[in-house]
């Protein structure tokens, strides 16, 4: 049954669009057109052009752009600006731009006629290249000229099936009126998917959605999805369709502390875990997330770590006096810090820009230190979700992940953002008042998967690093 | 005054021949003998489409005189046909 279902599965095109290829298990479907809606400036024209330059660039599939705004010019422009060296293609003959011009006198009907010159000037384009995906961009424009809709839907229709019969994979694009998704009602005739595009402005933060209207015969992820527009392309972070990992990893990594290792039944984290390091300020999160970093880095690991709080220079001043060496592995790009508020983007596209440097950087590690600052962003609620998300993207990825939090109060169990049940392990942190002096102490509150010691050990800063010690039998330093 | 006109067909369907009949016919009524026809079957010349951005089949284009009108169908709506070219009905 399942086998059968697989081998009935549609064909696709794959977009190259990172994420959107994900909610879609596979792209555009093939041989098919989808309508793109949205307003103005919500990015349809990107997302046709990506949908061709990907075609041409990664999948070898040669691809034609007709415009019904743009001249040539402007188009070349439009697409050098992302990077792509546009003449070369249109040298190689793998890109053609062609634009209609609809400038001229106006056009007046006297009895019936269809639209037999637009199909002979597409297939013209098509055939000098072989073309296997087309976009027409917006399509919708050719309706004013004809100004008659009977034709023109019929001409769609005779459209959509042409282009079938040639197996072309097409784009049309349609600008979203206040009374939905195109002036005249194309999402009626273009039946096989439909994606619509969203600018949504919440508390003067916009944010680009994008949803999957309809696509027939197919799964795919039914929530609106932030996506990101920026120099390297569209980014769309579709974590809540990422299926839950077949391979789950016994490999352990190191924690980080050699000392704490030896009181965890299979001697480190397993790789692929989410830890939650939680406590007040001052108790040594930080250091901890970062000698996890560390342990890991000397292994041949490559790690992200996410500082909300402090300038990379300053974690390397400070990471320095427990003696690690940060810049050594920086030098070599074994280490990523990247320092920045959440509170510039909204939730969301803080989200984006994480899952992006994480897809990009691909690394075995990664640390969020701490992961409450990111409550400055959103609502609980929705930094809540977001986690939610992040974790299940980093156990598909297997990633292995390490959350600081911080505690306001004094009970570190406690923990603000409810996420302790979305991580595989818990260590608490704590700062204890002993007579004369503050002493860190650490506890292992969860871990998943394997017994540990259930004792409060001391937390002891050195210039090689942390280490743990019994709290009762206090060593000399 | 000479009219000058194309016609732009796309092979030999039942709208290209009743618009080339219409036209022929428009004129023998209603322009005498000052016009020039010329009719295109883009098929032939199917770079056309893209040069005059031709969409609609027939297009009747008024090369003369200007200014330039372009009216698309087959014609058969001779009023409407007059009333674009601003020809007054008879000879």
């Amino acid at each position: 049954m399942t086998k059968e279902l697989y081998n009935n599965e549609l064909a696709k095109a794959p977009t190259g669009i990172r994420g959107f290829d994900d909610i879609t298990y596979g792209g555009l479907p093939r041989e098919r057109t989808t309508l793109v809606s949205g307003y103005a400036g919500c990015g349809k024209t990107v997302f046709s052009m990506y949908f061709i330059l990907n075609g041409i660039i990664e999948y070898n599939e040669p691809g034609v752009f007709l415009s019904i705004e743009e001249n040539e010019n402007d188009l070349i422009t439009n697409f050098s600006s992302f990077g792509f060296d546009i003449e070369k293609l249109q040298q190689d003959n793998s890109l053609i731009l062609d634009n209609i011009n609809l400038s001229r006198p106006e056009l007046q009907s006297a009895g019936t006629f269809d639209l037999t010159a637009l199909f002979v000037r597409i297939e013209q384009s098509l055939k000098k290249n072989n073309a296997k995906r087309l976009v027409i961009d917006t399509f919708e424009l050719l309706f004013h000229e004809i100004n008659d809709p009977n034709v023109f839907r019929r001409e769609l229709l005779r459209l959509i099936n042409w282009l079938k019969k040639k197996k072309i994979t097409a784009i049309f694009t349609s600008e979203a009126t206040n009374h939905g998704i195109s002036h005249y009602g194309l999402e009626e005739y273009i039946t096989d998917c439909v994606v619509t595009l969203k600018n949504i402005k919440e508390e003067n933060i916009y944010t680009r959605r994008l949803h999957i209207l309809k696509y027939r015969g197919n799964f795919h992820g039914t929530n609106e999805y932030p996506f990101l527009i920026d120099k390297t392309g569209i980014t769309l972070m579709p974590i809540t369709n990422i299926k839950m990992p077949q391979y789950v990893s016994s490999d352990v990594l190191p924690c980080g502390i050699s000392d704490l290792d030896k009181k965890l039944s299979k001697k480190g984290l397993y790789a692929g875990s989410s830890t939650l390091i939680s406590g007040t300020s001052g108790v040594g999160k930080t250091s901890f997330g970062m000698s996890f970093c560390y342990e890991n880095l000397q292994q041949g690991k490559s790690c992200l770590f996410f500082a909300f709080e402090e300038s990379a220079a300053q974690l390397r001043r400070n990471m320095q006096s427990i003696g690690m060496d940060l810049e050594k592995y920086e030098n070599t790009d074994q280490l990523w810090i990247v320092s920045d508020r959440p509170s510039i983007s909204g939730i969301e596209m803080h989200l984006v820009s994480i899952l992006k440097k994480v897809h990009d950087y691909a690394p075995d590690i990664v640390v969020f230190d701490p992961v409450t600052t990111l409550i400055e962003a959103g609502t609980l609620l929705e930094v809540r979700n977001m986690l939610l998300r992040l974790m299940d993207y980093f156990k598909a990825k297997n990633i292995t992940v390490m959350l600081t939090t911080l505690i306001s109060g004094a009970k570190p169990s406690a923990n603000e953002l409810g996420i302790s049940s979305l991580v595989d392990n818990i260590i608490s942190l704590e700062n204890n008042i002993d007579r004369y002096e503050t002493r860190h102490t650490l506890s292992i509150d969860k871990i998943r998967g394997m017994s540990y010691d259930h004792q409060v050990f001391q937390l002891v800063f050195t210039n090689h690093g942390l280490k743990i010690r019994l709290m009762n039998k206090p060593e000399k330093s | 005054m000479t009219h000058h006109f194309r016609l732009y067909v796309a092979g030999i369907t039942p709208n290209s021949i009743q618009a080339i009949e219409n036209i022929n016919r428009i004129c023998r009524e209603h322009l005498a003998d000052q016009v020039e026809l010329e009719v295109i079957d883009i098929y032939q010349q199917p770079e056309l489409a893209k040069t005059l951005d031709l969409i609609a089949i027939p297009t009747l284009v008024r090369v003369a005189p200007l200014p330039e009108k372009h009216i698309v169908g087959n014609l058969s709506d001779t009023a409407k046909v007059l009333q674009i070219l601003e020809i007054k009905a008879g000879k």
